[in-house]
Order: structure tokens, then C-alpha cells, then sequence
């Protein structure tokens, strides 16, 4: 009896009880049997799933309105929203569901208004149905035909403006058969601003036309402002949980190379589709426009960094957020850092100096090795070593004066030949670091020995060749 | 003020020119134009003498509900603060009321727009002007006249408010699409008839205009007039 009701008045509304009546499975998904208002979120938050079998009348009611608000410290921008915040409201409805759409434009506001939904099948995606004056609100509807994570956008001329103002949001069509369940849905959405002043510059900031159609945005962010996933309000998650980001890019011109440092995605719909998912990304490409959603397991704890991986973009001008994971450590899978040695390569362990590859004069006397000596000396020592020869405290011992170099010149020569390592005590002060062998040949290594030690008030020793080659610790790698 | 004849190139052409793909100089005969828009004291003054255009007598056709909604005091009138700022919260039909009563009319869009090129002069700030204001979230109004005129001596055709004229949506498509070819101000076809891509604060004045129907208020909306030098 209730049934034939519902087939005599087609596609009009009914009565919430008949969505308990057991219809037939195929009718199920493509009558509309009940209806809703949505549930409309602000990013980072995501509406809950949609739990019934059934095509519903789904009632959008979204406002716009024109703020003034935070886009990086000490920075504010005029935004246009819908919904208050950028980005706007997510929406979040089935395959098959009836949308009726109320688009409202605050009185306060002084811009007309409109809104492209990229999931609805129709000339403009309902811009031209819903431009809508101040004070003024504008219905239309649309059946949502293709499941799917679109973008939505206000289209109004000069649309470039009103997007880049911060215009944009997702929709989620889901599909009949629904999504699988997850710990945490979170909503981000990355933007390019165009401000008169530069990033960084304080105050309230207007947009600059000239820069949005050269396209060299101030700011790239991710849920309008820097800083909006960082900190206090990084996204939360526990180890072994599962994640799934839905990410749209609204530009108004830069596509986004979305990443998550340090995570895997362990599945990604590309481009906002529900086509069966690709599995193992490491980064993203989502186009202005366009959108994707990505799940992957948190495995181990810590923070991890969403970022544009277009990287000045992340490092400069905002499009960083993060997703804090806690728990306990598993080493098995990321050990953390274990150990932090000096790295010594192997072989070339010698420092090659250019010196070497030259056709080096010969010095004949001991004032030939010191004038030579120098030379070779500030090219290769001074930088540690000063040169003045007084070292730097705590860090590299001192030549001038040194008592380290006032017995017999062999353990010089080995020092140079062949790198030092460990504790060291120079003139009663404790140094642990560490020196490099140089590649430095017989005739260079005696000439800067023989300048050190006729330098500084040292003992005044001459070093030969013949010395170095007796005492030298590593072969010369270029001999000439 | 007197507008002087001149001709220039507006962002858009009418909807009923002829296949006309980019639009062209368009000559103006010089006409009478308010220096400032109307203010709430001479409208004021206006529904005294017409009491029809009264908030509480005015016809539901020729308005929507927030008609002079900033009226608030117990007679209906203007509050005394506010007597030299702009009156906003008009439709059109109210507007157009006002001007014949003085004898006048509403200019055309391309009057009030060739007024606004000002013959050229110092262009680049006024559209840097244009989207300050646009950008910004609504303050308090000002009186009118609180800047310089322009050169031709009109005060506050920028930063101050919306302006009606008297043919304010013949421009862009009808409201829908589908019945205007690529004739519209949606997205990207919005750039296929103008005449200067980059001049977003004129797509913003067509937008605007195009939104409105001849019942509509708002609270940034308001008008002047203007007559025929003959």
C-alpha cells in the first residue's frame, strides 16, 4: 500500500518512515526515499560517513561571506568564503542523492556571488543558476550522477578573484557502495594568494591583480593561513591507525605535488576518483581545481610534514602542515638515529688538495720552504687552524706556540700524512676531533711543516722531503 | 556636473549588438550627472513629499524586504547621523521614482562608466582604488564628497558604494546560461567578450550589475542621477 504511494507520486518528496519499508534492492539506490539536511564541516573536519543504502533529498543550505582574517602572522587578507572560513564548508553527500542548494549572500557582503560544483552534471555546474546579489539567496538542485571528491568553486566574474580569495571547497559524492571505515578523515586544501605586499608584510594586506595574473602568489598555504595544520593545530592521529586526507587544490593557479614527509600513501585515488585506487605513492600531483584522497596506515609515531613538494612553495610562503602521531616506538620499522659517527670515506680519505696537481716550485733553501710553506698553509690549514696558528678553543688546537710540536717533527708529519682522530692534549687543553689526512706531496707537506714551525714562536726546526718521505703514513695519491 | 561628449571603449558590449566580438568606442553626448549620490537627507525629503515611496507604504512589487532597512527609528526616517551619507537599501524602481521627481532620470551603465574613465586620466590608481575597496570588509559609511572628484568634478564614483543605472543588466546573459551562447560572465567564457582581460574591477561592476534585479536592495547599493543637456 505505502509502496504504490511512493510510485504514484515519482520522484516527489515522502515521509521519513518509509525508508524502513524493504524495497527492492535495485529501486533502493536510485529512489529518493528520505530527506536530510547536510552536515557541513569545517577543515580540518570531515562529515561522518554516509552509513544508509539509500538515494536521499539532500538539503545544502551554504552562506557566503566576506572576512577579514588571518592569512599568516601579523598578516590579514580580506577573504571570501563559504561558510566563514577558507576553505569552505566541506560537503559530503551519495551517488544518486537529490541536492537542493541554497546559496545564500550575506547582506554585509558587497560582491555578488555564485558557486561551480564540479559534481554536478549541468551548463556551469550551477554558477549560472545560483549568481546571487547581496542580501539575496538563490535555490537550485542537481542529481549527484557521478561519485567522486570534487572541487567547488564561486565562478563569478572575474572568477580568478573570487577564487583566489579563497572561494573554494570539496564536495564528496560517494559511491553506492559506500567507503570503507577509517580512524580519521581529515579535509585540507591548499591556495595561492596574491597580496600588494610582500610575504610577510604586517597588516591588512589587498589583493594585487598584477601578481595573481603573473601568477607569483605571496602565499601557497593549505586551509587558508599559515600555520593553520601546524603546532596546536596539527592533525592528530594514534600508531597503527589509518588516515585518509582528502586534499583539494583551489589554486587559483599552482597545482600542488602534495607529499607527507616521512609516510608512504599506502592507497591514492588520483584526481578525486573512485576508480580502484593506486597503491605506494610517495607524492601526489593534484591539479588547481582538482582534488584526490589518499589513506595510509601510521606505523610509527612522531610528525610527520605535509608539504607541497614544490619546495620554495612549503619553505617560503606557508604550504606546511602536520600530522602528529603518538604512541610507542617500534624500532623494527624506523630505528630513529642510532649512532652519529665521523664519516671518513674510505680510499680517498686523503684530502686532494689542487696544490698537488700543479707544477709546484722547489724550494732550495729553509726561507724557500717558509715563503712556499705559507702558501700551502692558508690554502689548506688556516681554516682550522687560523692564521694567526692560535686554533679555535675547544675545537682545533693551536700551532703557535704548541707544545705538541716541540719534540721530534715525526709526529707532525704523521698528523699530516695521516689524519688525526680522538683525544688530543695541546698545550694542557683537552681537543676531540678530528683532522684529515692530506694529499699533500713530500716537498709541499716539508714546506708547510718547515713554515708552521718557523712561525709563531716555535722551535724554529726545517722539515725535508727526505723526512716526510720516511715518516709519511698515507701514499701521495697525485705525485707529479 | 557636466559631463562633456567624448566617446570610449566599454568592457562590454550590450547583449543585443549585433555579432560583434570585441567591443569598440562608443560615443557619448555630454550630459548632466549628480556630483554625488543621493544622500539619505534628500531622499528623505523625497518620500516626505511622495509618501508612497514610504518604507511602510511602499508597493511589494517595486522592492524586497530590506527596503531602506537602515530607516530604524519609530517614524521610519533617516537617522539624523546619517542624513549626508549615501542612501543605500533602494531598489531600483525607488531610484528611478526619485530621479523623475527631479526632473531627472538614471544614467545609462555607459554614461556612469564613461564618467568613471574620467578621459583617461590617472587610470592605474583608480583600479587600485577600485579593488582596495572591493577587498575590504564594510565600514562605516562616509558623507559623500569625502574625497576629490575626479576630473570631471564627480565626487565618489569608486569607494564608496554600488551605484544603480538605468540599464544595469543588459549586458551579460540572462541569469542562465543556457539560453546565451557563450555570451555570459561565468568561469572562463566571462573573458570572451571583454575588452581589457586585465581590468578586473570593471568585471567586478558587470558581475555586480548582472546579480541585481530591479526589486533588489543592499546595504552597499545606492544611486545617483542624471538628465540630458537638451
Amino acid at each position: 500500500m505505502k509502496k504504490i504511494r511512493l510510485f504514484a507520486l515519482g520522484t516527489a518528496l515522502c515521509m521519513a518512515g518509509l525508508t524502513q519499508a524493504a524495497p527492492a534492492p535495485k529501486a533502493s539506490s536510485t529512489k529518493i526515499s528520505s530527506q536530510e539536511i547536510a552536515i557541513l564541516t569545517d577543515a580540518p573536519a570531515v562529515p561522518p560517513r554516509i552509513t544508509r543504502k539509500h538515494a536521499a533529498k539532500v538539503i545544502v543550505n551554504l552562506e557566503v561571506k566576506e572576512v577579514e582574517g588571518r592569512l599568516a602572522d601579523g598578516v590579514s587578507y580580506t577573504f571570501w568564503t563559504f561558510g566563514g572560513k577558507v576553505p569552505g564548508k566541506f560537503i559530503r553527500i551519495r551517488e544518486g542523492d537529490e541536492v537542493e542548494f541554497h546559496l545564500n549572500n550575506h547582506p554585509d557582503n558587497k560582491m555578488p556571488h555564485n558557486i561551480d560544483l564540479h559534481a554536478v552534471t549541468g551548463p556551469g555546474g550551477g554558477a549560472a543558476a545560483s549568481l546571487t546579489a547581496p542580501g539575496h539567496s538563490s535555490v537550485f538542485s542537481f542529481k549527484a550522477l557521478n561519485p567522486g571528491l570534487y572541487v567547488y568553486h564561486c565562478a563569478t566574474a572575474p572568477v580568478a578573484m573570487h577564487v583566489a580569495n579563497g572561494m573554494y571547497g570539496l564536495i564528496l559524492v560517494e559511491p553506492k557502495e559506500g567507503m570503507s571505515k577509517v580512524d580519521h578523515e581529515f579535509y585540507v586544501m591548499q591556495g595561492d594568494f596574491y597580496t600588494q605586499g610582500k610575504n610577510g608584510e604586517q597588516g591588512l594586506q589587498p589583493f594585487s591583480m598584477t601578481k595573481a595574473i603573473e601568477e607569483e602568489p605571496e602565499y601557497v598555504v593549505f586551509n587558508g593561513a599559515a600555520g593553520s595544520l601546524t603546532g596546536d593545530n596539527a592533525l592528530k592521529a594514534k600508531k597503527g591507525e589509518t588516515v585518509r586526507l582528502f586534499v583539494g587544490v583551489g589554486g587559483p593557479n599552482l597545482t600542488s605535488s602534495f607529499h607527507v614527509i616521512g609516510e608512504i600513501f599506502d592507497k591514492v585515488n588520483h584526481e578525486g576518483s573512485t576508480a580502484s585506487p593506486a597503491k605506494n605513492v610517495q607524492t601526489t600531483m593534484i591539479p588547481a581545481g582538482g582534488a584526490a584522497y589518499m589513506e595510509f596506515k601510521v606505523n610509527v609515531p612522531g610528525t610527520y610534514i605535509m608539504v607541497d613538494h614544490s619546495l620554495t612553495r612549503a619553505f617560503n610562503k606557508g604550504a606546511l602542515g602536520m600530522l602528529k602521531v603518538s604512541g610507542d616506538e617500534d624500532k623494527t620499522i624506523y630505528s630513529g638515529k642510532m649512532t652519529d659517527e665521523v664519516y671518513l670515506p674510505e680510499g680517498s680519505s686523503m684530502r686532494n688538495t689542487v696544490a698537488s696537481q700543479a707544477q709546484a716550485p722547489t724550494a732550495k733553501t729553509k726561507a724557500d720552504r717558509v715563503k712556499l710553506g705559507e702558501g700551502i698553509y692558508n690554502t689548506n690549514c688556516a681554516a682550522c687552524h687560523q692564521t694567526s696558528g692560535a686554533g679555535v678553543p675547544q675545537a682545533f688546537p693551536p700551532l703557535a706556540k704548541s707544545d705538541y710540536l716541540s719534540g721530534s717533527t715525526a709526529p707532525a708529519i704523521k698528523a699530516v700524512t695521516g689524519g688525526l682522530q680522538g683525544k688530543l692534549v695541546v698545550n694542557g687543553n683537552e681537543y676531540n676531533g678530528v683532522m684529515p689526512s692530506w694529499s699533500l706531496n713530500d716537498e709541499e707537506v716539508a714546506n708547510v711543516l718547515t713554515y708552521i714551525y718557523n712561525s709563531w714562536g716555535n722551535g724554529g726546526d726545517e722539515v725535508t722531503p727526505e723526512d716526510v718521505k720516511k715518516h709519511r703514513i698515507n701514499p701521495v695519491k697525485h705525485e707529479d | 556636473m557636466l559631463v562633456p561628449e567624448g566617446s570610449f571603449t566599454p568592457f562590454f558590449l550590450k547583449k543585443d549588438t549585433a555579432n560583434s566580438s570585441s567591443a569598440t568606442a562608443t560615443v557619448i553626448n555630454a550630459f548632466w550627472l549628480d556630483a554625488t549620490p543621493v544622500t539619505n537627507r534628500k531622499f528623505q525629503a523625497f518620500v516626505n513629499k511622495h509618501p508612497a515611496w514610504h518604507p511602510s507604504n511602499i508597493r511589494k512589487i517595486f522592492t524586497d524586504s530590506h527596503y531602506l532597512a537602515h530607516w530604524q527609528n519609530a517614524q521610519g526616517s533617516a537617522d539624523t547621523a546619517d542624513l549626508d551619507k549615501p542612501v543605500v537599501n533602494v531598489s531600483w524602481f525607488a531610484a528611478e521614482a526619485y530621479c523623475e521627481a527631479q526632473d531627472k532620470r538614471l544614467p545609462s551603465t555607459d554614461e556612469w562608466e564613461y564618467a568613471l574613465t574620467d578621459n583617461g586620466r590617472d587610470q592605474e590608481n583608480l583600479q587600485k582604488q577600485i579593488i582596495n575597496w572591493y577587498s575590504t570588509p564594510n565600514q562605516e559609511l562616509p558623507a559623500v564628497g569625502s574625497k576629490p572628484p575626479n576630473g570631471f568634478g564627480v565626487f565618489d564614483l569608486v569607494g564608496l558604494i554600488w551605484e544603480w543605472t538605468a540599464d544595469f543588466n543588459s549586458y551579460m546573459a540572462p541569469p542562465d546560461s543556457r539560453n546565451s551562447g557563450e555570451k555570459n560572465l561565468f568561469c572562463g567564457s566571462g573573458s570572451l567578450n571583454a575588452s581589457n582581460l586585465g581590468d578586473y574591477a570593471a568585471f567586478m561592476r558587470y558581475s555586480y550589475r548582472e546579480s541585481l534585479k530591479g526589486n533588489f536592495t543592499g546595504r552597499n547599493l545606492g544611486f545617483r542621477c542624471a538628465k540630458d543637456t537638451k
